[in-house]
């Protein structure tokens, strides 16, 4: 029995009357399912290498909330402005939108967030663990580990044999493709930090391995593959090295170069240092190993650049023989079928200057035998672990040519895994919750609108210039605009539908998000129809 | 998108307790819960015989946290018009009076109370939650019960072969201030409406579209997907009509097919099963459409871009 209701007669209602609410009946003893609220992984997350929190800093970027936004996106990528960039982004690919109309353009709002915060960044930790860190290599892997160890409050010093951080980055990628202003503001923002560095200093000469491992509590080798590579075939001493040509054209020089020039290579390097000689004025031609269809996607978008500014190519073709007559240089060429030469299709072709631009190998003479086997290091794929104790890889040095953001998650994960260690602690690779589908998607919330175009300079444009970027960012209204069309797949966006269309009244809302009030609800399901997307699961309770 | 909604704002005017009595995914819930929303605590409900007599909870309980007189089947309009007199009578001129009746106590029933009070110009608001049928006593057919659909009285071999009646032109005949249909799916037209309801005086009447996971024949989860298909499909338009003249048509539909909100539902089976039957409403469909199209282009003078794409001249 609830309450005695205790009246005198003259006290009484003249009609009969409610004196309680329906707050008496626990209805949620009707359900059958009940509804949870779970945030999920959206693909465009689980398909970017570095898992990069698309939907949540998309979030904070059309709340306006920039900071926010800055803040969850650099919880992944420590160089949002360098991936706004370079980034082949694959994320783009499965974008839940894509299906609907056009896929996000997550690369372009990642460099709008990036470089809005691009000169705020770069706070010391709040709390300094005592523990010290050596990498080895300041490239881009070295970089993102000293970020995510510093942050959590380990002394980082980068050695590094050039005079400044970035290593590819900085001699090799053209100032067209990643301006170096912008480096130099990453770079700043680790120092602001207090990573310290100690530059034109090469470990194995200037500095031994083994005075490293002794001084620090952990090493972590992350020297990059850029030791040039140079095919063997008769006459290769008389070609041009285009690895030398990119430095110099970075560094400012703008050597005369015309006519037919080749590229030899066997990635986007070669393309690379093609549209370079295109801007020097010359009329490149890529010798490439394989078939135009067996082109990376990592190394499509420069291949496409390429070829809209008039690089051709030749493919599925290996370079036999070079000759210098009448000061020319004659290239013996055959057909390749991915295994060997083709017989009887060997030609000759005749060019001005041909380039070696084949991809670089890594070099670990400086480490001891113990952890190399035959010209690789021997490390766990994800925590960049050896079977040296506190010694652990990340980066192309022990990948081996890769994009930017594999390079930077392998720098990310090194550093926790080296974190785990410092701390005594297991290290646990991160784990995804389930990926949620076009099918959890409710596309009537989302009005149809085309992606807001990427503004890139014409081709024509693009080759009158070695220093102007080639692809402009995206103003602050065209980023809003863009990252409205976003579904925030996976990702309570606090739209508020659970809760207007419960009608229980048992979503409440509560400090701005969603919470279900079990007591009542009776499992209808209509928040989890509702969500727009997937973010709330009907789960089994009882049989009926 | 973050806080999808205009007019409905959190934590405002939250006046349905949960543990009131209504079946899971009860659209007519749905409908009471946006319409406090505008009320507020300001307001009284009259409530004839129907399945709200009974969501509301049983004696001594009660889950609209606003004062309610349950009535008579036929009679919420006129007992709506007696609260009304006797609160004026009190110079409680700010309180609004709401008849809340279903499509029975509407369409069929109360309908003379209703155009009396409509005709008399009575200075309450009438909203009708429409579930297309008598559902609390077991799924019968009323006259708002739509070509095609299945009902206990209108079974399979039989399904119902007369178009739902149009109320809203019946008010429109009574030249009421204010006549407007909305549906739970868009609570934003709909709140947009009951504001502007509320700031008119004279005979107000809103017909709100409440679908019934049971009399249906649908899993409770889909209310709403349900009720936004009704729309999209030109099955239910939302407009408004001002004083019996002026059609506005305030969300143009899809014009998606009508399987698109047959097949989310049992009760269609019948019609789903049978071509003929099914190209025959959906020409009555589009039929009625284009009228309400004409007269909002009669009203207004023109008709907006999206509104070519929603007309098929194949009628
Ligand atoms: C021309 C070009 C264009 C590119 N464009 C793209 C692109 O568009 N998109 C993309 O995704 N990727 C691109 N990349 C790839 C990208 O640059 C690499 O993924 C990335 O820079 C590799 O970083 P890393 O730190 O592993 O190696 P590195 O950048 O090579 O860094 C290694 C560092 O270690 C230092 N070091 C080596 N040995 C020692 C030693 N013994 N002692 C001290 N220091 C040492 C080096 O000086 C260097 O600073 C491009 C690469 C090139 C060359
Ligand atoms: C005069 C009279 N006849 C019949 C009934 C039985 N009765 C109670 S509710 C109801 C159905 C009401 O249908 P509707 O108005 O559509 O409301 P719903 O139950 O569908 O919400 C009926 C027939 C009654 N209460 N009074
Ligand atoms: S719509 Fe947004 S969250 Fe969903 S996959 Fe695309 S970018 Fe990611
Ligand atoms: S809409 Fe409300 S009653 Fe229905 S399952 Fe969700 S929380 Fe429960
Ligand atoms: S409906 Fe909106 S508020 Fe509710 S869980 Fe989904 S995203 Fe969050
Ligand atoms: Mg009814």
């Amino acid at each position: 029995m609830a309450k005695k209701y205790d009246f005198r007669a003259s006290e009484l209602p003249i009609s009969p009357m409610t004196l309680t609410t329906t707050l008496e009946n626990p209805t949620g003893g009707w359900r059958s399912f009940k509804p949870v609220i779970k945030n999920k992984t959206a693909p465009c997350t689980a398909t970017c290498p570095t898992k990069v929190l698309i939907p949540h800093f998309i979030d904070s970027l059309v709340k306006g909330d920039l900071d926010m936004a800055a803040n969850l996106l650099h919880r992944n990528n420590p160089f949002p402005s360098i991936t706004g960039r370079l980034c082949h982004a694959p994320c783009e690919l499965p974008c839940n939108r894509g299906k609907y109309d056009e896929p996000i353009s997550i690369k372009q709002l990642e460099r709008f967030v990036g470089d809005y915060h691009l000169d705020r960044k770069g706070k010391p930790p709040r709390r300094e663990t005592g523990k010290r860190v050596a990498i080895v290599g300041g490239g881009l892997a070295g970089m993102s580990a000293a970020y995510y160890l510093r942050s959590k409050g380990h002394e980082v010093v980068i050695y590094d044999r050039n005079p400044n951080l970035g290593g590819y980055l900085r001699y090799y990628v053209p100032e067209y493709r990643l301006p170096l202003a912008v480096l130099d503001a990453e770079v700043g923002a680790l120092e602001r930090m207090g990573v310290k560095f100690v530059l034109n200093t090469e470990v194995g000469k200037d500095v031994s391995f083994d005075e490293l491992k002794e001084k620090y509590d952990a090493v972590i080798l992350a020297h990059g593959s850029s030791r040039p590579y140079t095919p063997d075939f008769p006459g290769v001493d008389l070609l041009r090295s285009g690895w030398d040509l990119m430095k110099e054209v970075r560094e400012g020089a703008r050597p005369k170069i015309s006519g037919r020039v080749a590229v030899l290579g066997n990635g986007y390097t070669a393309f690379e240092v093609a549209r370079v000689l295109r801007r020097l004025g010359a009329d490149p031609f890529v010798v490439y190993p394989t078939a135009k269809i067996r082109i990376p996607f990592s190394d499509r978008e420069i291949f496409t650049l390429a070829e809209e500014e008039g690089v051709k190519f030749f493919f599925a073709k290996v370079p036999l023989k070079a000759d210098r007559r009448n000061g020319k240089v004659i290239l013996t060429v055959a057909e390749w079928d991915g295994k060997a030469v083709v017989p009887a299709t060997e030609h000759e072709m005749e060019f001005e200057e041909v380039f070696l631009a084949y991809e670089g190998t890594a070099d670990h003479g400086f480490l001891p035998d113990t952890i190399r086997s035959n010209g690789t290091l021997k490390a766990d794929r994800r925590s960049g672990e050896t079977p040296l104790e506190g010694v652990f890889v990340a980066g192309e040095s022990v990948s081996g040519p890769s994009p930017v953001v594999n390079v930077i998650y392998s720098g990310r994960s090194v550093a926790a895994a080296v974190d785990a260690y410092l701390r005594g602690r297991t290290y646990t690779p991160e784990n995804m919750p389930e990926v949620v589908g076009y099918e959890r998607i409710v596309t009537d919330y989302f009005p149809k609108a085309p992606r807001v175009p990427e503004m890139r300079l014409s081709p024509t444009e693009r080759i009158h210039s070695l220093t102007r970027e080639e692809v402009l960012g995206y103003t602050q209204e065209l980023a809003m605009k863009e990252a409205e069309r976003c579904f925030n797949c996976g990702f309570c966006n606090a739209c508020g539908n659970c809760y207007v269309f419960c009608p229980d009244y048992t979503i409440k809302w509560v400090h701005g998000r969603p919470k279900v009030d079990y007591e009542y609800c009776k499992g209808c399901g209509v928040c989890s129809e509702e969500c727009p997307r997937g973010v709330i699961d009907m789960v089994k309770e009882r049989d009926f | 998108m973050s806080w999808a909604w205009v007019e409905v704002k959190p934590n405002e005017n939250d006046l349905l307790h949960p543990g009131h009595l209504a079946c899971q995914g009860c659209g007519a819930t749905i409908t009471a819960r946006l319409a406090l929303k505008v009320f507020g605590k300001n307001a009284v409900f009259v409530i004839p015989a129907s399945c709200w007599s009974v969501i509301d909870g049983a004696w001594p309980q009660h889950a609209l946290q606003i004062p309610v007189f349950h009535t008579a089947f036929e009679t919420a309009a006129i007992a709506a018009t007696g609260i009304r007199a006797a609160l004026d009578m009190k110079g409680r001129h700010d309180v609004h009076v709401v008849a809340w009746a279903g499509d029975g106590g509407t369409f069929d029933i109360g309908l003379q109370a209703l155009s009396g009070a409509a005709e008399r110009n009575e200075n309450i608001i009438y909203i009708t939650y429409d579930n297309e049928a008598y559902m609390n006593t077991g799924i019968q057919r009323s006259s708002s019960t739509p070509l095609g659909a299945w009902t206990t009285t209108t079974p399979d071999e039989r399904p119902e072969d007369r178009p739902k009646k149009n109320m809203m032109e019946i008010l429109a005949a009574h030249r009421v201030p204010y006549a407007a249909t909305a549906s739970i799916a868009y609570p934003d037209d709909f709140i947009r409406k009951l504001k502007k309801a509320t700031q008119i005086k004279g005979f107000r009447f809103i017909h709100v579209f409440s679908p019934c996971p049971p009399g249906w024949k649908m899993a409770s989860n889909l209310s709403v997907r349900v009720a936004r298909m009704a729309v999209e499909t030109k099955v239910f338009p939302l407009y408004e009509i001002e004083d019996g003249e002026v059609y506005t048509i305030t969300h143009w539909p899809k014009g998606l097919p009508v399987e698109e909100y047959f097949k989310l539902q049992g009760r269609f089976k019948p019609v789903l099963k049978d071509p003929e039957r099914l190209a025959y409403v959906q020409r009555y469909i589009e039929a009625q459409w284009e009228r309400l199209v004409r007269l909002h282009e009669a009203s207004h003078g023109y008709l907006p871009e999206e509104a070519r794409a929603t007309l098929r001249s194949a009628i």
